[in-house]
Formats: structure tokens, C-alpha cells, sequence
């Protein structure tokens, strides 16, 4: 009988952990204000921590907190009393790569350790070294393969986690520290500049010419095509990259890949159809080009992302659901505007996307909007189905 | 102070050793970052080397390896002379873990990457046990942390003297796929008008590719600190640079104090990186507007849109506390200004009036003047 992979999907506020939930991830994981990688992020308030456990408790969905920059002693003197908080409401497991925070959750907690990808964590005798020093789980380095993972894990005893879907440092993680020095801002604490996706002048020292060229930067992962080899090999987690990203992107892969995921337990492949329609959602959200990177053999010149930064998604969310009033109205908060007459699409939680042409755009004073404006709150007709969280999207221009 | 330097053939070794080293790092293609020899090029060095009788010779075996290539390298490694080597430096964990079960030797640990916490450090150096002989700390560990770590570990640690600071390193082959050039090894640079340095030396090599900062690490003007660090060990790595010209001038600074020479003879600029201090946290608070980062304490819910003069709304958004007509409220604005106003009456999203709302809901009121949208709403504890 096969054993489903736990689909972790990123949340960077309270609300992509609630759209993360409601759209299928098994977990999510998400950051406090201190202690991970991403200091510009919205992240969790104590509060939002203790609403968030919950709420996912109640849907069955488990929450794992990183914790996984690379701490200074004044950053540990600190975290005691937030281990002690994130023990007392239920926090799942922390996400750890640093040696010192290790030691001092196990002193001060008895909270489950995951070791974070930050670790560069890429042989059975490295995943011994952190068995040794507590671990329960292994976020392997993402520069290890599907069969490498499930030899690690049989090898080790500890549960193996990889990376299914996301951007990608093209570094070992924890192994790059070009924002340290050259922006002076610590990369291992929060402060990634990503100058890995600048665009450089290379010189190469016996060639004449200059190359202008994005070399360092690389492509987004994207392996649902790999699912039946995840699964056969046992890995434990799979885990989406990017919690600075939008709730649609968190909405979007959840659903996505817990479909999928679905559909390969049930039966036991992935021949069908559905598969394209997968792919086409994933297109759908903001996204360099994608590449299966090490999952299968080592990473290749295919998987330079050789382009300038730019957004590259083919729909775009338009607005959150936040009432609804059925028969009436939906109230939304707009993200992207829109205008009567447009054709928006429902995300529902399961299923196919439901479309719908708005017969009016309402302010919530009632007055009728001839284009909403992002950040405000609008009425648009009501949507079978329909519900708080629900994403609702359309076509870019 | 003692020294240790990488070398590569013998002249580098007489160099070094006339000019009073005594302890070398000697690096395989296979085992090491940036290794220039082959495994029993290597041991037969180290073998040569050993003539001496007061050297001491390490085994610089840094670079990381995913399983498969861990499993090889382990098999080719069954014909190796380790025996050649006093001591065995190392990096990744799995590598660690294999010699301390495999090898016999003393061990030098490195921490260059993170490990910026004594408790780290304290609990690397406890899993080797007795067989840690050294342990060679991040560049970037100011001295007067080091000062406190001197009072806790009796290990003897070690600091890059001079040498490239090392910035990335990727496996994957970068600058392959920019020439046609067919050599294993390729070097170069790159310039961005992104960033505000310009000139980081590349290499890539059979472990990936790497870069370099544009500046060397040099702290030899200020040894008499390093030196009251407690550090004990100093490595002065010229691998990259002319070692015949260079290190003499290196040894001569260090004797004399006086680094002008070596500063005017080295191919690039120098700094101390961050032995005198570290900040790279102080831009953080910078990176949000810590003013629309929520509080807990009396936290009600957020504004999600305004009417100016007429309406808003304001979702709620913790289970505890409610809103109820006649409660008074404090608005913290993006722009950091406060309003506090109480609240004459609530509607719900269909205009009708409501007395109290909870959690989840939106609640519409009159709108308070200079409130605007993604204001926090905290409960005043003033009524």
C-alpha cells in the first residue's frame, strides 16, 4: 500500500497559512519576526502564531517554524522564551540548520527538530551526524536526488524531506555569502540580496571577449511530474519553496500538488490528462522557467535561468474572497483591478476553476465601481460555491 | 603565533619552511575545494614533505559531496595513503563522521561556514571528542567574540591570516556553458552594474564553481589582536596568488609589523573583513515598515478599505477580543500616526446596523479622519 508524501507549502502570513490549508497542503510552514531567512517578510505575530496552529490543527494540517538563519549568540539569548511559547501552543516541529539552536531547543523544549536545507545536508553520514545531535527529520540539500534521498533515509533512520517546487538558490545552501560582503547584509540571517539572479560581465581568463550573461541565476523547480518517484521512494515531505510569495502562488501549488498526489495514491500513476491541466496551473502563477534540476541526475546548463528578472505568470488574482452573502454578493478585497463586464474565475478548494461574468462591481457602500481599485473592499455578484479564502483570478491582459 | 600554509609543490615548501613554517596543508583535486593534485601526487608530497622532521602535514579535505559522489570518492579512497598525514581537515558532516569512524589522525574542524554561536561551537568541537585538534572559525567572528569563545573551548582555534574570502559555491558548472574552452578547470571574473563591487574572480573546477570577494582578507596589520583573540593558528593562503613572489613579502610583514610592501605588491586590495566588527543585521530593520507590524497586545484587526469622510472597514481578527458599539479604538496608521476615536455604531457588509462583531467579520463604521488603508486597530484600554 502506498503511503502519500506530506505536501509543505510556504506561509508568509496568517492568510497564505489559511489559503495554504483550506487549497490541500498537510503542512505549511512559516516564520516568526526573529530567527529564519526572511527578515522582509511579513511573518507571524505570537498571536497569528497561536491562530494559525490552530486553525490548521482543526484542518488537520500541521505548522512547522523556521528557525533556520544561521543565529548569533545575542539572537540565542532570546529564543528560549520563544521555544517555551511555540511548545505550549502546539507547534508541530522547528526548522533548524545552526548547531547552537539545535542545542538550545533541545535544552529548552521538547519540540520536534527538522533540519533545514540551509544545512547542506547531502550524505547518509551527514544525516547520522544530525540524528546524532536530535534531528527527526532531514530537509535535504536540494542538490540531492530522489534515489540519493531514499537511500539517506534507509540508511539514516530519519525522515527525508525535499524540495518539489520553487526558486532555487544556486549555491549549496548556507554556502553563499555574497550580501554579507558586498551589501552588508547577513544572507544567513534574513538579508539575501540575490545578487545570484544580477546580471553580470564575465571575463573569462583565456578568451578575449566579455559575456554578458544572468549565470548564476537558475531555474525554478518543478517536479510534479515526479511524484510517482517520491512516492516510491518514501519521501516523507515534500516541501514548496517561497514564503514571500503571493497567496495565490500558495494556494495554487497546494492545491495542485495535493491533486496530483490525490490522483497517484488512488491510482498508482499519472497517466492522464489532468497532468497538463496541473501544468497549466503552475503556469499560471509567477514562475521562471522550470527545470526537474538534481532530482533525478545533477543539475545541467539547462537549468540557468539566463534572463533579466521579470514576472512571468500567464493569471493573475484579482481578489481574496472575505464574505459572502449568498444569492446576493461575494465582498472581496481587490488585489488587481477589474471592471464590470469582466469574466473572473473561482478557485475552489477541489475541483475545476468556475467562471463568472460580473454583472456589477459594488463598493461596499453599494455604489456601483466602474474599476476597483487594489487594496479596496468591492461587492461582485455571489459565486456557487464560494467562500471565505477562496481566490478569484483571471487571464493577464 | 604559529603558521600554516597551503603548498603545492616543493618550492613552495622550501619557501615556506625557510622562512620558519612548520605546519602545511597539502590538497587532493578529489578531497579538497580548490586541490591542485592527484590523490597519490598527494601522499607522495606529504611523504617528501615528512623528511623534515619538525612539519607537520594536514590533509585539506573540504569540498562536499551528494551520496553518490560520497560513495565513489569513499571507494577510490580504500588505496590511499592517509597514513602520510598527521592531522585531517574537514568540513561537511558526512566527511567528519566517516574519518572519525574510518581514520585515526587528530582532526582540524571547519566552522568557516555560520557557525557564528558558542553553543555551535561547543557542540562540533564536543562530537569529535578528544580527536579535535583545532578548530578554524568564520572569517566572519569579530575578535571580541572571539575573545569570549578563547575563555570556553580549550581547542585551539585558527583564522584565515591572508587569502581570497571565499563568497559562493555551487556545484553546478556555470561557466562551462559561456566558452568552448574544454578544460576542466576555467577562471575568470565578473562585474555587475548591480552591485556596487566589481572584479569577483571565478573559478570552476571538478567541484562546481565558485566566487570570490573582489578584496583579499588580510589580517596582518593587526596581529597583535588576533593574537589577543586567543587565536593561536593563522593561515596564510596564497594558493590563488604568486606564491614564490608573494609570500615572502607576507612573512616579512608579519615579522616587521609593517605591511606597506605587501600591500604594494599584492595583486588586489586588502581588508579585515569583519574582525573588528560585524553589523550585517543593522539593515534589517529596514527591510518593512516595522509601523503596520502588528502588536498583539489589544490587536483588533486591520483596515481593508476607506471612504474618506464616509465609511471603512475594518476586518477583525483575534478571537478574544470583540467590537462592540460604544467601544473606543486606536488606529496605527502606515505613516505611524495614531487616532483613537470611540465607535458610535457598526454595520455589517449589507448596511445593516449591528451592535457587536467577532473574528472573521468586517464591520464598516464612519470613517475617522487620516486613516487609511492596512492601519492596525487595537482595542483602547482607555474606555
Amino acid at each position: 500500500m502506498r503511503t502519500a508524501s506530506e505536501i509543505l507549502a510556504p506561509a508568509g502570513n496568517l492568510e497564505k497559512l489559511k489559503v495554504a490549508v483550506l487549497y490541500g497542503a498537510d503542512a505549511v510552514y512559516i516564520g516568526g519576526q526573529k530567527y529564519g531567512l526572511r527578515e522582509a517578510s511579513e511573518n507571524f505575530t505570537y498571536d497569528e502564531i497561536r491562530e494559525g496552529v490552530e486553525f490548521a490543527h482543526q484542518h488537520q494540517s500541521k505548522v512547522f517554524v523556521v528557525l533556520n538563519g544561521f543565529l548569533h549568540d545575542s539572537d540565542l539569548e532570546t529564543l528560549p522564551e520563544f521555544l517555551s511559547f511555540l511548545e505550549n501552543v502546539g507547534v508541530d516541529a522547528v526548522i533548524v540548520s545552526d548547531l547552537g539552536v539545535i542545542a538550545t531547543v533541545r535544552k529548552f523544549s521538547n519540540l520536534e527538530i527538522h533540519l533545514s536545507t540551509q544545512a547542506s545536508c547531502l550524505n547518509v553520514e551527514a544525516a547520522k551526524f544530525w540524528k546524532d545531535q536530535g534531528v527527526k527529520r532531514v530537509v535535504l540539500g536540494r542538490e540531492v536526488s530522489i534515489p540519493e534521498a531514499a537511500l539517506i533515509k534507509r540508511e539514516s533512520g530519519l525522515e527525508v524531506e525535499l524540495f518539489i517546487h520553487g526558486s532555487m538558490c544556486m549555491a549549496y545552501s548556507g554556502n553563499c555569502v555574497i550580501s554579507n560582503y558586498t551589501q552588508g547584509r547577513d544572507s544567513n540571517r534574513g538579508g539575501c540580496a540575490h545578487s545570484c539572479r544580477f546580471g553580470y560581465e564575465i571575463e573569462l581568463n583565456d578568451d578575449q571577449k566579455k559575456i554578458s550573461a544572468y549565470f548564476m541565476s537558475s531555474k525554478d523547480l518543478e517536479g510534479i511530474r515526479l511524484i510517482p518517484d517520491f512516492v516510491e521512494a518514501n519521501i516523507d515531505s515534500l516541501k514548496v519553496e517561497g514564503r514571500m510569495k503571493s497567496a495565490h502562488y500558495a494556494g495554487t501549488v497546494s492545491k495542485v500538488y495535493r491533486e496530483a498526489m490525490d490522483f497517484y495514491i488512488e491510482h498508482g500513476h499519472l497517466l492522464t490528462d489532468k497532468i497538463y491541466e496541473w501544468e497549466k496551473e503552475l503556469r499560471k502563477i509567477s514562475h521562471r522557467e522550470y527545470t526537474q534540476a538534481s532530482l533525478l541526475t545533477p543539475a545541467g546548463a539547462d537549468s540557468i535561468y539566463d534572463e533579466r528578472e521579470h514576472e512571468d505568470k500567464e493569471y493573475q488574482v484579482v481578489g481574496v474572497v472575505q464574505e459572502t452573502v449568498p444569492g446576493e454578493f461575494c465582498l472581496i478585497e481587490v488585489r488587481a483591478a477589474f471592471c464590470p463586464g469582466d469574466t473572473l474565475e473561482l478557485m475552489p478548494w477541489k475541483g475545476d476553476c468556475v467562471d463568472k461574468e460580473l454583472d456589477f462591481v459594488r463598493d461596499f457602500a453599494d455604489r456601483p465601481v466602474p474599476k476597483s481599485r487594489p487594496g479596496t473592499l468591492v461587492k461582485i455578484p455571489w459565486m456557487q460555491g464560494a467562500e471565505p479564502y477562496n481566490l478569484i483570478r483571471r487571464k493577464c491582459p | 603565533m604559529k603558521y600554516i600554509t597551503p603548498v603545492f609543490d616543493v618550492h613552495q615548501f622550501n619557501l615556506a619552511y625557510q622562512e620558519g613554517v612548520r605546519e602545511f596543508l597539502i590538497a587532493p583535486t578529489k578531497l579538497s575545494r580548490f586541490g591542485k593534485l592527484e590523490l597519490r601526487e598527494a601522499s607522495d608530497f606529504a611523504l617528501s614533505i615528512k623528511e623534515k622532521n619538525d612539519v607537520t602535514v594536514v590533509l585539506e579535505w573540504d569540498a562536499l559531496y551528494c551520496q553518490n559522489k560520497f560513495s565513489q570518492l569513499i571507494n577510490e579512497l580504500k588505496s590511499f595513503n592517509f597514513e602520510v598525514f598527521d592531522e585531517i581537515r574537514v568540513q561537511d558532516p558526512g566527511v567528519f563522521g566517516w574519518v572519525l569512524k574510518n581514520l585515526n589522525q587528530p582532526i582540524q574542524l571547519n566552522l568557516e561556514t555560520g557557525n557564528h554561536n558558542l553553543e555551535a561551537i561547543k557542540n562540533w568541537a564536543s562530537y569529535g571528542k578528544k580527536r579535535i585538534s583545532r578548530l578554524i572559525l568564520s572569517p566572519e567572528l569579530p575578535g571580541n567574540i572571539i575573545t569570549e569563545y578563547r575563555k570556553n573551548l580549550d581547542v585551539p582555534f585558527e583564522l584565515m591570516g591572508i587569502g581570497r574570502i571565499l563568497l559562493f559555491y555551487t556545484p553546478r558548472e556555470l561557466l562551462s556553458p559561456l566558452s568552448n574552452d574544454k578544460r576542466e578547470v576555467l577562471e575568470g571574473s565578473a562585474s555587475s552594474e548591480e552591485s556596487p563591487h566589481s572584479g569577483f574572480q571565478l573559478l570552476q573546477n571538478e567541484h562546481g564553481t565558485f566566487m570570490f570577494n573582489p578584496k583579499d582578507q588580510s589580517l596582518l596589520d593587526q596581529i597583535d589582536a588576533v593574537e589577543m583573540a586567543g587565536v593561536a593558528h593563522l593561515r596564510l593562503d596564497l594558493r590563488f596568488h604568486d606564491y614564490q613572489s608573494l609570500f615572502p613579502f607576507v612573512m616579512s610583514a608579519l615579522q616587521s609589523g609593517k605591511t606597506d610592501d605587501l600591500k604594494s605588491n599584492w595583486p588586489v586590495k586588502f581588508f579585515a573583513g569583519f574582525f573588528r566588527v560585524n553589523k550585517t543585521d543593522a539593515l534589517f530593520k529596514k527591510l518593512k515598515n516595522r509601523k503596520i507590524v502588528r502588536q498583539d497586545q489589544n490587536y483588533l484587526g486591520v483596515v481593508l478599505d476607506v471612504i474618506k469622510k464616509e465609511t471603512m472597514g475594518i476586518k477583525l481578527k483575534t478571537r478574544e477580543l470583540g467590537l462592540s458599539a460604544g467601544d473606543t479604538i486606536e488606529i496605527h496608521t502606515p505613516e505611524g500616526r495614531v487616532k483613537k476615536q470611540k465607535i458610535d455604531q457598526l454595520f455589517n457588509s449589507k448596511g445593516e446596523s449591528i451592535s457587536n462583531a467577532t473574528a472573521g467579520q468586517i464591520v464598516f463604521m464612519k470613517h475617522i479622519g487620516g486613516v487609511s488603508i492596512r492601519s492596525s486597530v487595537y482595542k483602547s484600554q482607555q474606555a
